[in-house]
C-alpha cells in the first residue's frame, strides 16, 4: 500500500467518526422516541429474571435525565453493548453481528452478480447500439429497474413452488445443515443464497448496465478510441483494452452508492425470502416493539454501509490513480 | 422561465443536434417550457408512459364509480373467489336468452377452498336499501322443493330484518316469492319495495333472484358512496344488483379485489406526487441556502446531508417509522409515510442543487442582482433557483418512481397503510405466503399495478430528462 493510499484511508478513517457519533445519538433518539418505555414492558415481563432487570437498569441508567442514559449509552456502546432484546431474550449485539454476517454475505453475492451481468451486457449494448442486441437489453433494464423486488420475489417463489420446489423457497438453510459435510454445507447455503441473491441483484444490474452502457458510449467516442480503431486494432481489442478500463472507473464511484441500496433492499428481500439477515431482524424489532434491537441494528447497517464506502474508495484509488493525489 | 429558446438551445452548444439547433432557431419565441415539452413528445417511450399515467390517474380519481362495488364491501362466504367471467347468453327452457351476467358462486370444498356455481334451482333474497351499519341481507336457498326454498328465504328476511311475526311486509314477501317460483322463467329477478306505513315509516327494498345468474347492467344501481366527497351516488359503471361481480376475484375477507385494487390506487399513486413535492420543496431550500450562504450554514447542512446519505434509506425509514405508534388512523398513516419517505430521499437532492448554485452564485447576473441591493432570499428564489429548475425537475421525475416503491414496501410490510383501507402495496401483502399465490394466484395483480406504475414513470423520467437535458442522450 502505497503512503498516498494509506493518507487517504486514514483521511476517510477520521470523516467516519462524526457521523459515527450522531448515528448513534440518533439510535438512542429512538429508543427515546420509541412508543411505551421499555423498562416497564421488560418489568412486565415474567420471562425476564428480576436481577438481569436490575442490572439492565443500572447499566442504561434509566432512572436518571436523557443526557445521563446518552452517557451511559454511548459507553455500552463503546463496549458493545446495545442492550437487550425482548423478542429473542439474547443480547442485542450477538443476535445482530449474526445477522449482520448473513446480510454482508447476501450482499455480496448480489453485488458481484450485478457487476459480472451488467458490465458485459453494457459493453455489448454499447457495441451493438441501436440494434437488436442493445433494445433488449434496454427492455431488460427497464424491466428490472421497474418491479419492486418483494413482487419478483413472490413471482419467483410461486414459479419455483409450482414447477416442483427445485429449489429452497426460504431461509438460509436446510434442516439437516448441521449434519452436513462442510462441501454439502456449502452447497446447501448456495442453493438457499440464489433467489435472494437474484431478487436483490436485479434492480441494481438495470441501473448499472444503463451506466455502463452511456460509459462506454462516452469513451467510444472519444478521440483516443478513434485513434485506437486508425491504427487498425481489433474491435475486440479496442473494446477490451482501451475502452473498458476508462468506462469502469465511472462504475466504482457509485459502488458506494450501490452498497446503501444493496443494504436497503436486502431489508425487503431478506423478509420475503426469509433470509436471517440485519433488515429481517430490525424488522422483527419493529413489529415486537423491541427499541434497543431497532436501534442496534441501525447502528450496524450504518457502519456496514460505512465500511463498504471505505472499501469503495480504497478500490477506487488503486484503479484510478488521480483520486490519490487530490 | 420565459426565456428565449435561443439561449436554451445554446446551453448544449456542441453537444446539441443540428436537427435540435435548427429547431430552436426556427421558433425564437418559444419559452422555455415549450422547447422541453416539443421534445418530450418526441420521446416514443415517455408518451407511452405518459398516455399509461393519466390513464392510471383517471382510474385512480373515477374509482368510486369505476368500481363494481365499494372498497369495504365484504361478503365473508366469499373468501378468494375466483375472477368471475362475464357472460352473454344463456337458455331459459330452450329460449335463448341475451343478457350479460355471471354465475353466483359458493364454496364446493371447505379445506380448499374451490368454488362452483350455485345449482340452477336457488332462491335467493339481496337487499337493496343498504343502511349505514347494517348487513346486507344474502340469503341464499338451494332445497330441491320450491316450497321448501320460499319458506327459507321468508325466514332469513324476517331474522335480517327483525320483523313480527305479525308484520304485514311478511305476508306481502311470501306471497311475492310464491309468485316468482311460479313464474316459468328459471332465472328471473325482481325488485320489490315492502313499504311499512306504522309509526316508523320503512321501505324495505330487496331483490328475489331466482335462478343462479346475477345480470350485469351498464351504470347499474349498486351500493352508495360519496363521491370526492362531494355528493352520495349510486351509480356504478358496470354492476350487478345481486353482487356476486368479481372481475378480479376477492381477497381473504371477501372483498371484490378490482374495487379495491381502483381505490388502493388513489394512495398509491399519490404518494409519489405528494411525496415528490415535499422532497422538491427540501431539497432546493436547504440546497440552495447551503450553496449560497456558504460558509458556516453550508458546513452545517451539508454535515446533516452526510449523516443522512451514510443511513441505508430503508434502515431509517423503518427505524423512523418505528418511533409512532403502530396505531394511527389512516389519514394521519398516509402523510406519515409521506413525510418519512420524503425526509429519507431529500438528502441527494440538496446535494446537487447545492453544487449547482455554488457555481451559479458567482454569475455575473447574480453578482449584478446584489450589486443593485436585493436581498438574499429573493436572489435565491429570483435569479439562481430558476436556473435550477430544469435540473430538479428531472430529478423530481425520476424520485417518484422510488416513493411509491417505498409506501408499497411499507404497507407491504404491515407498516404503512393497514386495514380496511387500501393500498397496492397492502393488498399484494396476501401474496407474502406463497401457498396463498399458489391457490390464489389473482393476489398478485396489485404487484403488477405497481410494476406498471413505476414502469411509466421510469419511462417519463427518462423523456423528461432526454427533453431537458440533450447532452444526457446517449
Amino acid at each position: 500500500m502505497s503512503l498516498s493510499l494509506l493518507r487517504l484511508v486514514i483521511r476517510r478513517l477520521l470523516n467516519v467518526v462524526p457521523i459515527l457519533a450522531v448515528t448513534l445519538a440518533i439510535a438512542f433518539w429512538l429508543i427515546q422516541l420509541a412508543p411505551g418505555d421499555p423498562y416497564t414492558e421488560y418489568a412486565l415481563n415474567p420471562d425476564i429474571r428480576a436481577e438481569d432487570l436490575e442490572r439492565f437498569r443500572a447499566n442504561f441508567g434509566l432512572d436518571k435525565p436523557w443526557y445521563v442514559q446518552f452517557g451511559r449509552y454511548l459507553w455500552n456502546a463503546a463496549q458493545g453493548d446495545f442492550g437487550f432484546s425482548q423478542t429473542f431474550k439474547a443480547p442485542v449485539v450477538a443476535l445482530v453481528s449474526q445477522r449482520a454476517a448473513n446480510t454482508l454475505l447476501l450482499s455480496v453475492v448480489s453485488l458481484l452478480l450485478a457487476w459480472g451481468f451488467s458490465v458485459p451486457a453494457g459493453i455489448i449494448a454499447a457495441a451493438r447500439q441501436y440494434r437488436w442486441q442493445d433494445q433488449s437489453i434496454a427492455v431488460l433494464a427497464f424491466f428490472g429497474l421497474s418491479i419492486p423486488n418483494f413482487f419478483l420475489a413472490s413471482l419467483i417463489l410461486f414459479a419455483i413452488a409450482s414447477t416442483g420446489s427445485w429449489l429452497p423457497i426460504g431461509g438460509m438453510t436446510s434442516i439437516d445443515h448441521p449434519d452436513m459435510t462442510l462441501l454439502g454445507k456449502t452447497w446447501d447455503l448456495a442453493k438457499h443464497l440464489v433467489v435472494p441473491a437474484l431478487v436483490l441483484s436485479t434492480a441494481i444490474t438495470a441501473s448499472l448496465t444503463r451506466i455502463m452502457r452511456a460509459n462506454m458510449l462516452e469513451v467510444l467516442g472519444q478521440q483516443y478510441t478513434t485513434t485506437a480503431r486508425a491504427k487498425g486494432l481489433a474491435e475486440r481489442v479496442v473494446l477490451l483494452k482501451h475502452a473498458l478500463r476508462n468506462a469502469v472507473n465511472p462504475m466504482i464511484t457509485i459502488l458506494g452508492f450501490n452498497i446503501g441500496e444493496i443494504l436497503s433492499g436486502a431489508a425487503l428481500v431478506e423478509f420475503v425470502t426469509g433470509w436471517p439477515g440485519l433488515g429481517k431482524l430490525i424488522l422483527a424489532g419493529l413489529l415486537n416493539q423491541d427499541p434497543f434491537l431497532v436501534s442496534g441494528s441501525v447502528v450496524y447497517g450504518v457502519v456496514l454501509l460505512m465500511i463498504g464506502n471505505l472499501l469503495a474508495d480504497i478500490l477506487l484509488a488503486i484503479t484510478d490513480p488521480r483520486i490519490r493525489v487530490t | 422561465m420565459s426565456r428565449p429558446s435561443g439561449s436554451a438551445g445554446g446551453q448544449g452548444a456542441g453537444a446539441v443536434p443540428a436537427a435540435e439547433a435548427a429547431e430552436a432557431a426556427r421558433t425564437h419565441t418559444d419559452s422555455l417550457l415549450e422547447v422541453y415539452w416539443r421534445r418530450f413528445k418526441k420521446h416514443r417511450l415517455g408518451r407511452i408512459g405518459g398516455g399509461v399515467l393519466i390513464a392510471l390517474y383517471a382510474l385512480a380519481l373515477f374509482a368510486d364509480p369505476l368500481a363494481p362495488a365499494t372498497m369495504l364491501w365484504t361478503d365473508k362466504t366469499k373468501s378468494y373467489q375466483p375472477p368471475t367471467g362475464i357472460r352473454f347468453s344463456y337458455l331459459d327452457g330452450g329460449r335463448l336468452v341475451v343478457r350479460p351476467f355471471t354465475y353466483e358462486m359458493h364454496i364446493v370444498n371447505q379445506a380448499l377452498r374451490t368454488y362452483g356455481r350455485v345449482p340452477r334451482h336457488t332462491l335467493r333474497v339481496v337487499s337493496q336499501e343498504r343502511a349505514a351499519g347494517r348487513a346486507e341481507l344474502r340469503s341464499l336457498a338451494m332445497q330441491q322443493d320450491a316450497a321448501a326454498r320460499s319458506s327459507a328465504s321468508l325466514a332469513a328476511a324476517q331474522r335480517h330484518y327483525r320483523l313480527a311475526d305479525t308484520d304485514p311486509r311478511l305476508a306481502e314477501l311470501q306471497a311475492l316469492l310464491a309468485e316468482v317460483e311460479a313464474d316459468p322463467r328459471r332465472d328471473l329477478h325482481r325488485l320489490v319495495r315492502l313499504h311499512h306505513a306504522g309509526a316508523e315509516p320503512e321501505t324495505l327494498e330487496l331483490i328475489i333472484a331466482k335462478g343462479n345468474k346475477n345480470f350485469l347492467g351498464l351504470f347499474a344501481r349498486g351500493a352508495p358512496y360519496r363521491f370526492l366527497g362531494l355528493f352520495t351516488a349510486r351509480i356504478h359503471l358496470l354492476a350487478s344488483p345481486t353482487g356476486g361481480f368479481f372481475p378480479l376475484g376477492t381477497d381473504h375477507a371477501g372483498r371484490d379485489l378490482l374495487s379495491r385494487l381502483l381505490h388502493g390506487a388513489r394512495v398509491s399513486l399519490t404518494v409519489g406526487l405528494v411525496g415528490a413535492t415535499i422532497t422538491f420543496v427540501m431539497g432546493l431550500l436547504i440546497g440552495g441556502a447551503a450553496g449560497y450562504f456558504g460558509g458556516a450554514v453550508d458546513n452545517l447542512l451539508m454535515r446533516a446531508t452526510e449523516v443522512l446519505l451514510s443511513f441505508p434509506a430503508f434502515y431509517l425509514l423503518l427505524a423512523l417509522r418505528g418511533t409512532f405508534p403502530p396505531t394511527l388512523n389512516s389519514v394521519q398513516v398516509y402523510f406519515l409515510i409521506v413525510l418519512i419517505v420524503s425526509f429519507v430521499n431529500w438528502g441527494s437532492l440538496a446535494r446537487i442543487v447545492r453544487g449547482m448554485v455554488l457555481s451559479l452564485r458567482s454569475e455575473d447576473y447574480v453578482l449584478s442582482a446584489r450589486a443593485l441591493g436585493l436581498g438574499p432570499f429573493k436572489i435565491i428564489r429570483r435569479h439562481v433557483l430558476p436556473n435550477t429548475f430544469s435540473f430538479v425537475i428531472v430529478q423530481v421525475t425520476l424520485t417518484i418512481p422510488g416513493f411509491i416503491l417505498g409506501e408499497s414496501a411499507l404497507s407491504f410490510l404491515g407498516l404503512g397503510i393497514t386495514e380496511p383501507q387500501s393500498s397496492w402495496g397492502l393488498m399484494l401483502s396476501a401474496s407474502r405466503s406463497y401457498r396463498v399465490v399458489q391457490d390464489f394466484p389473482w393476489v398478485l395483480i396489485p404487484g403488477i399495478c405497481i410494476f406498471v406504475a413505476i414502469m411509466a414513470w421510469n419511462f417519463v423520467g427518462d423523456g423528461v430528462r432526454d427533453a431537458v437535458d440533450p447532452r444526457s442522450r446517449h
